[in-house]
């Protein structure tokens, strides 16, 4: 019996494994996390999946075309090329210096280019402005950002 | 003495108690227990694997040098304390358990009362009140954050010990354990209370801030109101299960007589947990403005998990009782169950997985987890040790028997567990592994496709089990019980298997595209199979039901009502939990009309109008349609306008709220538009907000729809406050940080629900989106609502986006989730019960 019942086991999780592997694997069911400074030093891991890419918006690199821009993201010393295809809008944040993180693909021929769709940005606050006068662009203020962020925010809703 | 300190103080006093309860509980266990708290596994291990006896066991030299020592001081210290037995101590830890529960009562009062109060001194009441909230939310905010919510937590922590520990009380001798488990989840949780900052509830400011933050604005909803205390009623009471079967475990008391205790808790955990994670849904659907009820979300994720375990071990528990089977399994099961919930509060409050790329920590979560690891070992220990009591009394003959299906799908709620949580951790640990560029990992965000790709076809398989499994005997396989019990369920689900498959078409409209429930004909066909299993189920429970009350009616005289109410009120376990089946067959209905889901955007130009004489609001009019499948969407004002929370002064910024505000009129096809014209003398905004006529809200409630229906959806930007200064917080370019949130609309029947939600709001001419609510509040108060500024500030055309989403047979979920509640009410209850 205990066998009969671990081999059902096992066709149960072969067959939803199956189901997994032959619809894709994870490349199309799970976003790819990322630093700006990593995929710039190793594209090779990162193309060809869908990625969230973290940094800031390198100073005086926004180029508006109608619903469309192109930018420089930038951390910890390293600069990627973003192009924003206006696949949804840009939000009023999204300015020079801001923290932002962009919902895309790494370009397939152009290397280091990241084609992104969706760009969410945030306004630095007036007791962050200092960091971001600075050119303090380091995955470091990253962290200090999110520690601030638990205070006036509250809690998660949830 | 002010009210921080006393509360502070009602802390301190518990955390000494809780101390005395351990100390006393210790000195109160016999020896036999005091050693099996100190067995060491890896030593236990190999001295089964060498067969050592007796005094010959490595585990049994090394306990017995503390033991020995023990026993000294435990002698001593009992004549000190002048206890005539060591009865007295236990007596004593369960005095100051229950001493315990009102010293936290006393703490959670004495913070609500703070949070009325607007006592600006204490951090949790800066961070979490405003002067404008409502009395209401001022206390319900007492469990809104962190801090609060942990000493909420310990609150109903104690509460529960203390009732468990007085049921307990016939059996003291055998359940110094349970003071000791309980009185040291307690332990850990008014530590942490009392020592870091993060959850330290009276922690006050050197100098009163100038006002509060204000709450959460997507907590200021009836859901959030009750729907915390529930779900921590259950997290925190599956603490109180796992403490009984780990007293019997340790007392080596393992016969059946401790079940109907074991399982009344976990049904309560269980019963709370399910209507917990329910109502959530229903504040997710309500409040968030994104059309759905279930995202995946970790936090859902995390009170979904100890639900499933829980599940899964008040089924085997009735498999262990009845066949002396699975008891293994079961211990297991509660013991997972009982850390799942810790992780879920871990997760919840640690702060650790809030957003998935901010990696935030509090310092809480280190001592939480760590708590949850080491807990976790040390009571895995006594299962592994106690295996050979805990063996089945007989093999499990097949697999198609009640007890076989029920192993399998026990299994297959463990594998959803599994599953979710590496979806869960895959954003902070890089499980995300592939091979194509060499073998590498990285850190993932799963999305809902991720998840439901697994969780659909394993859900449908449960369901069909689920079904299948009232069905089937004790011990018979299933081609032994196929005429008598399993035919005619099974042949009506397959008839309307096919039939649904070779009809949905006309009942639903696919939209074709592939979705978050994966591509379109995959969701199309476990949505069919999943209406033929419910068909299936809910067959196979009338057949139980006929049969039953047949049985009453033939042996007893009663008549069909009688009959139908004694048999649930007589043996609830199996005919109430028949009904719970019911509800989850609604709710898999429910879910699975979200195949059929569509969503659709909806642009709409709007010309700004002049501003009317003396009103405040900015007013704009499209009269542009659009359509979605049979309906049709008539876009009508938007207004930007101030909102003012209950108690808001209406001219200090601080309490400003803009919403931006636009009004719909939704027709099925074929429908006539009805004209109204706006009386003289009332503003455009009041009339686009007058009361619906009574015979259309008596309409709207019998069918969810009214033909020609107006419909509002809103986005509040509610204004970040900064307490020490008591101003708004903005920018360096002085713009005012605001949190947004939506406010959608939905037109509900039981086929579906027409659900919208305004979007963002552009500038036709320079294709941009300026910040609205900036502009309005300088408009509002710079420029005194002048009429050169209402012309000169905002364009003149803009544009703004409207989500429409068609929800097909959401209202099945509501429904399921009712039925939950009742059935799992009828369950929880205290009757009907078989000593």
């Amino acid at each position: 019996m205990k066998t009969r019942f671990w081999v059902l086991m096992i066709l149960i999780i072969g067959s939803l494994a199956a189901m997994v592997i032959f619809t894709g694997g994870s490349k199309n069911t799970s976003v790819m996390l990322a630093d700006a400074s990593h995929v710039v030093d190793q594209p090779s891991k990162y193309q060809e999946h869908e990625l969230r890419v973290r940094g800031f918006v390198k100073p005086g690199t926004i180029l508006r075309y109608g619903d469309k821009a192109d930018f420089v993201m930038t951390l910890d010393g390293r600069d990627l090329k973003v192009h924003f295809d206006g696949g949804t809008q840009l939000p009023d944040t999204f300015t020079d210096a801001a923290p932002v993180r962009a919902d895309g693909r790494l370009a397939p021929d152009t290397a280091g280019l990241l084609v992104a769709n969706k760009v969410e940005a945030k306004c630095a606050s007036k007791y962050e402005a200092d960091y971001a006068k600075k050119g303090d662009f380091t995955s470091a203020r990253f962290q200090r950002m999110a520690a601030d962020e638990k205070v006036p925010g509250g809690d998660h809703p949830k | 003495m002010n009210l921080n300190q006393i509360g502070a103080a009602f802390l301190l006093l518990s955390a000494a108690l809780v101390t005395f309860s351990i100390f006393m509980s210790l000195l109160g266990m016999s020896i036999r227990q005091i050693r099996s708290l100190i067995r060491f596994l890896p030593f236990e291990l190999a001295d089964d694997f060498r067969k050592l006896r007796g005094r010959r066991r490595l585990s049994h030299r090394m306990s017995h040098a503390v033991v020995s020592v023990w026993m000294i001081v435990r002698r001593r210290l009992i004549a000190l304390l002048g206890f005539r037995s060591a009865s007295v101590a236990l007596d004593l830890a369960r005095s100051a358990l229950y001493v315990n529960a009102a010293a936290a009562s006393f703490a959670m009062f004495t913070l609500m009362v703070l949070m009325v109060q607007g006592d600006l001194t204490n951090h949790y009441v800066v961070t979490h009140s405003s002067a404008d909230l409502h009395i209401f939310y001022l206390i319900t905010g007492a469990w809104a954050g962190s801090s609060g919510s942990l000493l909420f937590w310990y609150f109903i922590l104690t509460s529960l010990s203390a009732v468990a520990v007085y049921q307990s009380r016939i059996l003291r001798n055998r359940m110094p354990f349970l003071f000791l488990v309980l009185a040291g989840l307690q332990f850990i949780f008014v530590f942490m209370g009392l020592y870091f900052s993060d959850a330290q509830p009276f922690r006050v400011f050197p100098q009163p801030m100038k006002a509060g933050q204000g709450l959460n604005p997507l907590l200021q909803h009836w859901g959030m109101i009750i729907h915390p205390p529930i779900l921590y009623v259950g997290y925190v009471s599956s603490a109180i299960p796992f403490a009984i079967a780990m007293s019997v475990l340790v007392s080596r008391n393992t016969r059946n007589a401790f079940y109907p205790l074991l399982r009344r808790w976990t049904i309560f955990s269980w019963f709370f947990l399910g209507t917990g994670i329910l109502l959530g849904s229903k504040w997710a659907y309500e409040e968030l403005g994104w059309g759905g009820y279930w995202a995946w979300d970790p936090v859902e994720n995390a009170s979904l998990m100890p639900f499933l375990l829980m599940t899964a071990f008040l089924h085997t528990a009735i498999v262990s009782e009845q066949r002396g089977l699975l008891k293994f399994w079961t211990m297991l099961l509660i013991l997972l169950a009982y850390h799942f919930s810790m992780l879920g509060t871990w997760i919840t409050r640690s702060g650790v997985l809030q957003g998935p790329h901010s990696f935030s920590e509090s310092s809480i979560g280190k001592p939480l987890i760590i708590y949850i690891g080491v807990s976790f070992y040390f009571y895995l220990r006594y299962i592994i040790m106690e295996r050979k009591r805990l063996r089945p009394d007989e093999e499990l003959q097949t697999i198609t028997s009640k007890e076989g299906s029920m192993l399998l799908n026990n299994f297959l709620m463990l594998l959803s567990v599994f599953v979710i949580l590496i979806g869960v951790f895959s954003p902070l640990i890089p499980l995300d592994c592939r091979f194509d560029d060499g073998f590498s990992c990285s850190k993932a965000e799963w999305k809902l496709t991720a998840y439901n790709r697994i969780m659909i076809p394993v859900g449908v398989l449960t369901l069909f089990l689920m079904g299948a499994s009232p069905l089937f005997a004790w011990k018979k396989s299933a081609d032994q019980v196929y005429v008598k019990n399993l035919r005619i369920p099974l042949i009506l689900g397959v008839v309307v298997t096919i039939a649904f498959a070779l009809l949905y078409g006309k009942m639903f409209k696919p939209s074709g595209e592939d979705s978050a429930w994966g591509s379109s004909l995959v969701a199309e066909v476990f949505s069919i199979l999943t209406v033929g299993i419910a068909v299936f189920t809910i067959a196979g429970i009338v057949q139980e039901y006929s049969r039953g009350i047949r049985s009453r009616r033939v042996r007893l005289g009663e008549n069909s009502v009688q009959a139908f109410l004694h048999l649930i009120g007589r043996n609830k376990r199996r005919y109430g939990g028949y009904l719970v089946h019911l509800s989850v067959v609604f709710l898999f209905l429910g879910y699975a009309g979200g195949s059929f889901k569509k969503t659709v955007k909806m642009d709409f130009m709007y010309y700004r109008m002049p501003q009317y004489p003396g009103s405040s609001e900015v007013h704009y009019y499209s009269g542009d349609k659009s359509y979605v499948d049979n309906y049709e969407v008539e876009a009508g004002d938007l207004f930007f306008a101030p909102y003012f929370l209950a108690n808001a002064d209406q001219n200090n910024p601080l309490h400003f709220v803009v919403t931006h505000e636009a009004h719909y009129q939704l027709r099925e096809k074929g429908d006539r538009a009805v004209l109204v014209e706006r009386p003289e003398g009332m503003t455009p905004h009041a009339f686009a907000n007058r009361a619906p006529a009574t015979n259309e809200r008596i309409m709207k409630l019998l069918t969810g729809f009214i033909p020609g229906g107006h419909m509002k959806t809103e986005r509040h930007f509610h204004p970040q406050i900064y307490p020490v200064t008591g101003e708004i917080q903005r920018s360096e370019d002085g713009r005012a940080n605001r949190i947004p949130t939506s406010k959608p609309d939905m037109r509900s029947s039981f086929a579906e629900d027409i659900y919208i939600q305004l979007g963002s709001i552009q500038d036709a001419r320079r294709k941009t989106n300026p910040d609205f609510a900036h502009i309005y509040e300088f408009y509002y108060f710079e420029f005194q609502k002048s009429p050169e500024a209402y012309q000169q500030l905002f364009p003149p055309v803009i544009v703004a986006t409207l989500e429409v989403w068609v929800n097909p047979l959401v209202k099945l979920i509501w429904l399921g989730s009712v039925m939950f509640f009742l059935s799992g009410l009828i369950l929880v209850l205290p009757y009907g019960e078989r000593k």
